[in-house]
């Protein structure tokens, strides 16, 4: 995780890093495990639903696939709390576990998934994706009546708490991801660099 | 109601949802269904009232402006209850009231009073009609607080109040069920408890804490059990019989009213019904003196040290910081003394020509998040201790009230709308008096008048008013002989401002521990003190350790150990400059002071502190170092400009005014900060608007400032477009400054389009391209 983390703060690799801010990622992925409370929820469905027929990156992530789950997951609304306190004393602190809060969601949500009961289950597409709209999060949200694990909406579609993600898992399927359609694919800062934003 | 409730063991409805998907009728707004669905609604109503339910619930758990909008509320809500009354033969109705689905600012958007005009909006319409309301599955106890106003500020029927809970012991926003009980118990809910959260028997521990510490009547709504969700339709396991025993089971312990919720139908309803009638078993339940934030709660059962800082007397820092509305500068505060283990945290903000009402209201609302600490609301204008208490998340300590009739009369009635625990001085009309016995006799005339109002007395912490030795030295045995007569036979807790003893006295600190030392060894439980001063934190350790248990001791070894390991070491060869490279900030602060001492401040700022940063950001940009030590660098070199700053005594000293701001809509704002950490660094003055802010409050700050540049900050591809139209609004209104723009999404072409003057890709390019305007 350490190294997902360092590649998020902009580091090429963990060489690159002085003690102190390895020091300071472990410290925070210590923090997060004890403050956080990682919720997820999910439905099964073996149908596209209406808002994914209309668009086809939806289809596109979903073809071949024998059927897909919605879910929502987030770290709780400690996490919040705790980086807007750090944000006040300690900015250099605040950066590090605002990246490791993000890569640790990420990291439980996967290991959720692999206890999952399903066979063959593939990487999250989450609304935002391949141009596919963020207002989709509301749909999919209200759906699995996401604001009983807490998460709800600004005016602009963004979810509270921070650090949350809702998503499609399809079961089946080509499971390997690409760059393919993501907005910022001529920009990217990762790409830069000779890597990417994802493991495959 | 308030005959048989708690008295006999009373049957709530199950769930609504569930019943309507088992008919096929599914709806994005349930609530509509009162209007287009009569007949399904009052059928399902009518299923409950045979299964034998004493309450039925309105369908208007969404009934409000925020979830639906332009929906004729009126209608909706007025249906529902007709709809209700349909079948109805001895039933109470009553009106359900749900969250609103968006979280309260300062961690999400929705403003507390917009939050309480939505609830007030519902509880008028409804309060002719209904026998009484239900706040139901609030996972934030800070909305149920605000939903609890409305009903109690425009209407005076019963109200019962539940919340939802998870496996963890808590709610989502980490609110314990003894919290929950404590504040709705003290704002007079007539029936507290869990709905909703989880199946019956995962809820037990919940429940057994309702019964340990809830005074009033227990409500206990469990789901059948966790759900799997298929194509949409969801699936229980938990049986009828299965449910029926663990309910019956909370009955027999002391639960008032059993309902169901999500999973449950008529048939669940019908059989916990047997419990119908019966007397509700009794139980003691443990009365302690308490201040709570939302997710702490202080029981003062032994001494609680509240933190002095955040109090303007004789304090010209945070008097300035008032005065400018720099209120970081108490957040800071708070948290030094958090850190410091300080266990509630004293807030007074009074400070002549100040608001200090809208002071108070914004900074208790901060505090809410920034610290866990319970707060103490103190001043003496009594608007600003309102507004204290009511956008306070918790049971507050009120500061204060005294033994004058006009005092008790304004006072007490805000403790009891908000649920506060309250602190009160012996004085009155004719000043502090002399004696011991006296200040007793004020003592105990409060707690009897605050009693007779319905206080009870172990909400009640008396200050026995510390005198300065200088001046009434004879009185200073007096305050502490009053501590040990309102302990021993007052039986309540006791406080008292340590420091204000040794004003006018040299060797304040020796004198300040002393008394504190006469005061403990007296009975006082809450030593008003600075936690950061190490002498006193000390003196309340090792007392403890003498007096205490086996742990106490430890905790005074423990803390020894972390004292010495924390004294800096004795000789360092560091430079100045390597301090700020290096990020270090203590190092930067003492070799700043060092420096100070032989070399002109602007001669630090401009051979040793540039340099340094210039340096740092050369690394930064060739990617030998990266942003948290970018960071670290920079904040190093905020401190060593802070001292400096001080040295110029009067006059300006800053290198420029940057006004910067994320825009409207967007919550993010960690990019923004960073972009302030490295702009302060250089010796900018930095007036920080927050996040999501509107245009207009731009526009204000921008004449009331006059700033060299503005610096708007967007995350999120939706917002830009916010940035853009915020940015034709500042032009169009006047603003002559360049406004720069940054954040993840933006580029230059992109910040050309939207008609910004100057992009950057990070922080430090941000400050280059001023540095070179100039």
């Amino acid at each position: 995780m350490r190294q997902e983390i360092l590649k998020n703060l902009g580091y090429s690799a963990e060489s690159t890093a002085d003690s102190t801010t390895i020091q300071l990622i472990d410290q925070a992925i210590e923090e997060i495990q004890s403050i956080s409370e990682f919720k997820y929820i999910y439905a099964y469905y073996d149908k596209p639903l209406g808002f994914m027929v209309e668009n086809e990156a939806y289809l596109d992530y979903l073809n071949k696939s024998s059927g897909f789950l919605l879910c929502a997951t987030t770290l709780g609304i400690q996490i919040d709390r705790y980086t807007k306190r750090l944000q006040i004393n300690n900015m250099q602190y605040a950066v590090i576990f605002d990246a490791a809060a993000s890569i640790y969601l990420v990291h439980k949500a996967d290991e959720y998934e692999r206890n999952l009961p399903y066979r063959n289950i593939s990487w999250r597409f989450c609304p935002g994706y391949s141009g596919t709209p963020l207002a989709d999060n509301i749909t999919i949200a209200h759906l699995l009546k996401a604001e009983k694990i807490g998460i709800s909406f600004t005016e602009t579609n963004l979810m509270i708490p921070m650090k949350s993600m809702i998503g499609i898992v399809k079961i089946g399927g080509n499971r390997r991801k690409s760059c393919k359609g993501c907005i910022i694919n001529d920009n990217c800062n990762y790409r830069k660099r000779g890597t990417t934003c994802y493991k495959n | 109601m308030l005959q048989k409730l708690g008295k006999q063991v009373m049957i709530f409805d199950g769930a609504f949802g569930t019943e309507l998907e088992k008919r096929g009728i599914m709806a994005k707004m349930p609530e509509m269904l009162n209007i287009t669905n009569k007949e399904a609604i009052a059928e399902i109503h009518k299923s409950y009232i045979d299964a034998g339910c004493d309450f039925i619930t309105t369908n208007t758990f969404g009934a409000n402006k925020i979830k639906m909008g332009d929906a004729n509320l009126r209608e909706v809500i007025t249906a529902a209850i007709e709809l209700a009354k349909r079948h109805r033969t001895s039933q109470y109705v009553m009106m359900d009231i749900g969250p609103l689905g968006k979280m309260l600012y300062p961690l999400g958007e929705l403003q507390f009073d917009d939050a309480y005009e939505a609830f007030k909006e519902m509880v008028t319409i409804a309060s002719p009609s209904v026998d009484g309301f239900i706040l139901e599955t609030f996972s934030d106890l800070y909305e149920l607080k605000c939903a609890m106003l409305a009903v109690k500020e425009n209407c005076n029927k019963p109200v019962i109040t539940t919340m939802t809970f998870d496996a963890s012991g808590h709610t989502l926003t980490g609110t314990s069920p003894r919290i929950m009980a404590e504040l709705m118990s003290a704002m007079g809910a007539d029936a507290i408890g869990v709905n909703c959260s989880l199946g019956p028997k995962d809820l037990k521990p919940i429940v057994e804490e309702f019964l340990q510490y809830c005074d009033k009547p227990i409500i206990v709504q469990p789901n059948r059990g966790i759900p799997t969700l298929k194509n949409g339709k969801a699936t229980y396991s938990l049986t009828v019989d299965e449910y029926a025993t663990y309910m019956n089971e909370f009955r027999e312990k002391g639960v008032a009213v059993l309902g169901g919720c999500c999973g449950t139908n008529p048939n669940f309803i019908r059989t916990i019904a047997v419990n119908k009638g019966l007397p509700v078993t009794p139980r003691q339940v443990r009365k302690e003196t308490i201040v709570t934030s939302a997710t702490r709660l202080v029981t003062l059962d032994g001494i609680r040290i509240c933190g002095e800082r955040i109090n303007p007397t004789g304090k010209k820092k945070l008097k300035e910081a008032i005065l400018n509305e720099d209120f970081e500068y108490i957040y800071k505060e708070a948290i030094k003394q958090e850190d410091a283990h300080a266990e509630i945290l004293d807030v007074n903000l009074g400070v002549p020509k100040t608001d200090e009402v809208g002071n108070m209201k914004k900074v208790v609302m901060h505090l809410n998040e920034i610290t866990s600490l319970p707060l103490q609301i103190d001043s003496s204008n009594v608007k600003a201790l309102e507004a204290g208490c009511r956008y306070y998340n918790g049971i507050c300590l009120i500061n204060s009230v005294n033994g004058n009739k006009d005092s008790m009369d304004t006072i007490f009635p805000i403790v009891k709308k908000y649920g506060a625990t309250l602190l009160g001085l012996t004085m009155d009309d004719n000043g502090i008096p002399k004696t011991a016995e006296e200040r007793f006799e004020i003592a105990d005339r409060i707690v009897k008048a605050a009693e007779a109002d319905g206080i009870a007395r172990h909400r009640i912490i008396i200050d026995t008013l510390t005198l300065t030795c200088s001046a009434q030295q004879p009185l200073v045995k007096e305050t502490v002989k009053a501590l040990s007569l309102v302990t021993k036979q007052l039986h309540v807790k006791t406080a008292l401002g340590v420091s204000n003893v040794s004003f006018g006295m040299p060797n304040r600190e020796l004198i300040n521990s002393t008394f504190l030392t006469m005061a403990l060894q007296n009975g006082l439980t809450m030593p008003i003190i600075n936690p950061c001063n190490s002498m006193m934190l000390n003196t309340i350790l090792s007392f403890k350790a003498l007096t205490g248990t086996s742990a106490d001791i430890d905790n005074f070894i423990n803390m020894s150990v972390v004292q010495d390991i924390a004294k800096p070491a004795e000789s360092s060869q560091m430079t100045l400059h390597d301090a700020i490279k290096r990020g270090l900030k203590e190092d930067s602060i003492n070799l700043t002071n060092e420096a100070l001492k032989s070399t002109d401040p602007m001669v630090i700022i401009n051979e040793t502190l540039i340099p340094a940063l210039n340096e740092v950001g050369d690394e930064f940009e060739h990617q030998r170092i990266f942003l948290p030590q970018l960071i670290a660098a920079s904040e190093a070199c905020k401190e060593a400009f802070a001292i400096i700053k001080s040295r110029f005594q009067q006059t300006d000293s800053h290198k420029g005014t940057i006004i910067l701001a994320t825009v409207k809509g967007d919550v993010h704002d960690i990019g923004k900060n960073i972009v302030k950490v490295i702009f302060e660094s250089y010796g900018y003055k930095v007036i920080d608007l927050g996040r999501d802010t509107a245009k207009e409050v731009i526009r204000d700050a921008y004449f009331k400032s006059n700033p060299d540049i503005i610096v708007l900050s967007a995350l999120m591809t939706t917002t830009v477009l916010s940035m853009e139209d915020t940015i034709a609004y500042l032009k169009s209104e006047g603003v002559k400054c360049p406004i720069y723009v940054g954040g993840a999404v933006l580029n230059q072409i992109l910040a050309k389009q939207i008609n910004a003057d100057c992009y950057t890709k990070d922080a430090l390019e941000f400050v280059e391209s001023v540095e070179k305007r100039k």
